[in-house]
């Protein structure tokens, strides 16, 4: 049972950063008027952003951790820990955190390492920079989660084009003592690992001749063995039977209800999906807020940004105890509650990319 | 939740998937004529058995399901084991 507490962290401040350019899926020419309507009802998202040029999705965290540092008045060699969260690295080899480290000018006595997670990485991320911090030896930490999926998916793959948006985020945690603990419940179960997955690329299955060779599948949606692909299906069966319980659990842990929780940050997977383990738990609809309309499902980044596009003034402002969960590919899921106090929140960083 | 009852499921069938007109479902309608079978439709037929009868039935369960009367079978099943 993976049930974990921390001690003496706080979160000091998130900056997430998207694209300018908007694809609205009112455009997307590869379904009918009436299914649009009806993608829109079940997905709940009008529009995303996406990358058009080259940049990457550490190019979108870097310009979300510049500003967040300058806001937060951290200066680069007070950096402890340096998190990047992400399935789209800029290499295979080598790893992005250290790229990250050195262009942001942190020292070399800074740790940084990737943490390849997908919809779950963001509370995963807290969760290790929390362990590093809690000691007190460590005490300041970057978690940059983010993903530019839009590169991995087909424009032809009406079961994936039309969710996926571009973000990247930065978090700063601090070493505070005598605070609220924070409590996580993190979850894996790789028997379903083909769920949602890039087939060809990697080791298992290297790049080869036929990798980027488009094949129309049962459904009619082109995609080719280095473009992403879901079973929505199975991912919804998944999400129903886990995500609840994981909260629930988590909940009784930290001796704690529904109604002491002011706001349920959910990955915003698709507007379906996530109202239904909202209906199900029996969450009031005013306490879980949607970014997913205007930026759609961003990966890691959903948490992050719904906290910026959506709270922002309430975590800025306020006392708050929020419960974040992630879900999705792996499959990897995990909840946290915590309380926060103050929060630096930077606008919404809209980059020309 | 609501209570089980099959013609309860038929109007939340009929509310949910707008395109088949009220009052065409029976128990004994064959779904897999009166329902497109479409990955949204689909997404949609489990939400609602989750949030109405808390039954998280799964895609390949329903697909068994050939007319109203198997499903809510299956739910009544689900729901008391």
């Amino acid at each position: 049972m993976a049930l974990v507490s921390v001690s003496n962290i706080s979160l000091k401040g998130v900056a997430c950063a998207v694209p300018t350019a908007l694809d609205r899926n009112s455009d997307y020419p590869f379904i009918s008027k009436e299914q649009k309507e009806k993608l829109f009802k079940v997905t709940g998202i009008e529009s995303k952003r996406i990358v058009k040029g080259n940049s990457t999705t550490s190019d979108l965290c870097f310009s979300a951790a510049e500003k967040l540092l300058k806001k937060i008045d951290w200066k680069p060699e007070t950096v402890d820990v340096l998190l990047f969260v992400a399935q789209t690295r800029d290499y295979i080899v080598p790893s992005t955190a250290p790229i990250l480290q050195h262009r942001l000018g942190l020292t070399t006595r800074c740790i940084a390492f990737d943490i390849p997670l997908g919809c779950s990485g963001y509370v995963y991320g807290l969760s290790v920079a929390g362990l590093f911090l809690n000691g007190g030896t460590c005490k300041r930490a970057l978690v940059l989660a983010g993903d530019v999926l839009s590169k991995y998916t087909s424009f032809e793959d009406r079961s994936a084009y039309p969710l996926f948006g571009d973000a990247g985020s930065a978090t700063a945690l601090e070493f505070t003592s005598g605070v609220e603990p924070w409590h996580f419940n993190l979850q894996t179960d790789g028997s379903e690992h083909e769920t949602i997955i890039i087939p060809d690329g990697g080791m298992r299955r290297p790049f080869n001749d036929h990798s980027l060779k488009k094949q129309e599948d049962k459904n009619g949606n082109n995609r080719s063995s280095c473009d992403v692909k879901i079973n929505g299906e199975k991912l919804f069966e998944f999400s129903l039977r886990e995500v609840g319980v994981n909260i629930l659990e988590l909940l009784e842990y930290a001796k704690k209800d529904i109604n002491d929780v002011d706001k349920f940050v959910l990955h915003q997977a698709n507007l379906i999906m996530t109202e239904t383990i909202r209906k199900t738990l029996r969450i009031p609809e005013d306490k879980t807020p949607y970014s997913l309309g205007k930026f759609g499902n961003t990966g890691t980044t959903s948490i992050p940004l719904t906290m910026i596009t959506e709270l922002a003034s309430k975590m800025q402002n306020g006392e708050l105890s929020l419960l974040l969960s992630g879900f999705g590919v792996g499959l990897s899921w995990g909840s946290v509650v915590i309380k926060t106090t103050g929060v630096t929140m930077v606008p919404l960083i809209e980059l020309d990319v | 939740m609501e209570e089980l009852d099959i013609y309860k499921l038929i109007s939340l069938i009929e509310n949910e998937l707008r395109e088949i007109p009220k009052g065409t479902l029976k128990p004994d309608s064959d779904m897999t004529r009166a329902i497109e079978w479409s990955s949204l439709n689909v997404l949609m037929l489990l939400s609602l058995i989750q949030v109405e009868f808390n039954v998280n039935i799964g895609a390949d369960r329903l697909s068994k399901c050939r007319t109203i009367e198997e499903l809510y079978a299956r739910i009544v099943e689900m729901k008391t084991t």
